[in-house]
């Protein structure tokens, strides 16, 4: 079993931050498919492949779409990268969830 | 004042909002070689403030930051943790009886925190919370706080209990947190009434009729305290121990702060789930500055930076208040005050005051706290100066006591610039 807690998933980085695939881990389905691509800025990804990894949320927050760049917080650090794939999909969910509620209504 | 509600974001969270900040070579006997640093928290409570009275987030981490070195970045950090327990979940009571002791059953609703010291952490602000803000050294956990104090059935020997809160961790380090009896004095009511002064009132360009001397706004309000007691060691450069109060290694800056998580999730079944680094939300140090000096539109700004304040310099220079008080009280009040606006001259008493200290020569009875040219807002402490026995003046340096405000800030101290 790897090291998975915070401080050993930073270790493994190369440049602490950006460095971090979300691939296995128990986000939900659409986001860890789309997260096995490789993200743009993820020069060294590792694959965390347990989803009991990490205790507590794991919060992604899109800060700019157009640019893909999304902040992903664990435990008490925030990394910053990009990946175009994964917003694209992200976005897309979010129009087709908006508008089946809109059909819904 | 000092600086209960001082900026729009922090007066809406209570529980973070850092008050006061005091820094003193203790004066207890036998222990003038450690120094005591005081953070408030939760302004303004009424002592009613029932059933759920006033008590420490547990999800804020509470800071006490010393700089050592001059570049007004902490290289000592004591960090709070609270933890809240309920112990009977079908009683809404605080206490379910008399709270004889502070382990009491009876107090449904204890709190506990931890201590921990974090060296070389420059975990100061927006910038640099990426920073190491765990792994600290814990010196303590489990400590209980005291209740708050409800009354003669519930806690009937108050000052008793708040004694057994007063933890000794080894190493010479003394901590206690709880709710204690504000100890700032101030007007209130009248001061942020277009800042009448009762005494003169009438002077004030919309006159009022005399109506006495000042009001004590906060006598009998209650504020939750941070004290820790440590050894003037623990605070300096590579341990130096400060008997000469002309050597730069023995002024420290010290100020505290109150993070809380970037995220908050609060899920559908009540739970509430937190993410993210520690976004500092509020911070404090010299009484006023952000209060009454910086403008309304950067207050939030101040709240949220720490490691330059070269960009709050020019509120220093020209205060505000300065140029209020001559123009609400158009006769004579303020003519000296008046005079200095009118010459545009810098304020550099308040820059020194305020942003890096006191240099040798300038008071020709202090020795100085000089900092260097960082400026920042720190409570400057010449850890080599003594402490005045008897309490001292309350007007400190001004009145030829070296150990008070603003060579670091006792409680009686008075020690706001504008007052």
């Amino acid at each position: 079993m790897p090291d998975l807690t915070r401080r050993g998933v930073i270790g493994r980085t190369s440049a602490g931050l950006g460095a971090v695939a979300l691939g296995g881990l128990a986000v939900n389905g659409a986001l860890g498919a789309a997260a096995t691509s490789a993200p743009e800025s993820l020069s060294s990804a590792t694959v965390l492949t347990s989803p009991r990894a990490l205790t507590g949320p794991m919060v992604v927050h899109i800060r700019d779409v157009a640019r893909a760049e999304m902040s992903l917080m664990v435990g008490t650090q925030e990394f910053v990268y990009q990946d175009s794939q994964l917003v694209g999909r992200l976005v897309e969910a979010a129009r087709a969830a908006a508008a089946g509620r809109a059909r819904g209504a | 004042m000092s600086s209960h509600r001082e900026a729009p974001e922090i007066a809406k969270d209570p529980v973070a909002d850092n008050t006061d900040v005091y820094a003193f070579v203790s004066t207890d006997p036998g222990q003038e070689h450690t120094v005591t640093m005081i953070a408030n928290f939760v302004p303004l409570q009424g002592p009613a403030g029932g059933p759920n009275f006033y008590e420490f987030g547990d999800d804020v981490l509470y800071e006490i930051h010393i700089d050592n070195d001059g570049d007004a970045r902490a290289d000592v950090t004591y960090q709070f943790r609270f933890q809240t327990e309920v112990r009977n979940p079908d009683s809404f009571l605080y206490n379910t009886g008399t709270i004889k002791s502070i382990g009491d059953k009876t107090w449904n609703r204890p709190q506990f925190y931890s201590v921990a010291r974090v060296v070389g952490a420059h975990r100061n602000g927006e910038d640099d919370e990426q920073k190491d803000d765990e792994g600290g050294n814990v010196l303590g956990s489990h400590l209980a706080c005291p209740p708050c104090n409800i009354g003669p059935r519930s806690t009937p020997k108050y000052e008793a209990l708040a004694a057994e809160a007063i933890h000794h961790l080894g190493g010479g380090v003394t901590v206690f947190a709880g709710q204690r009896s504000e100890g700032f004095y101030v007007d209130l009511g009248s001061i942020f009434d277009l800042l009448t002064l009762r005494p003169v009132a009438s002077a004030h360009v919309i006159p009022a009729p005399p109506s006495g001397p000042g009001v004590n706004a906060t006598k009998d309000l209650n504020i939750q305290s941070i004290v820790i007691r440590v050894p003037r060691t623990d605070l300096t450069r590579a341990g130096h121990n400060p008997t000469n109060p002309a050597d730069e290694r023995s002024t420290v800056g010290i100020w505290s702060s109150a993070s809380r998580r970037r995220v908050t999730i609060r899920e559908r079944n009540g739970r509430r789930s937190e993410a993210g680094p520690w976004v500092q939300v509020s911070r404090l140090v010299n009484p006023l500055f952000n209060e009454v000096i910086v403008p309304m539109g950067d207050k939030d700004r101040w709240t949220r930076s720490r490691r330059d304040d070269q960009q709050f310099l020019k509120y220093v220079q020209h205060p505000e208040v300065s140029q209020l008080l001559p123009a609400l009280y158009p006769a004579a009040t303020f003519a000296k005050l008046r005079a200095l606006d009118a010459s545009g001259e810098v304020r550099t008493d308040m820059i020194a005051i305020l942003l890096n200290g006191i240099k040798p020569g300038v008071v020709p009875t202090f020795p100085g706290n000089f900092t260097g040219p960082v400026f920042a807002d720190l409570l400057r402490l010449n850890l080599a100066i003594p402490p005045t026995s008897g309490g001292g003046n309350r007007l400190g340096v001004v009145a030829g006591d070296n150990a008070g405000f603003p060579n670091g800030r006792r409680v009686s101290d008075d020690g706001s610039p504008s007052r």
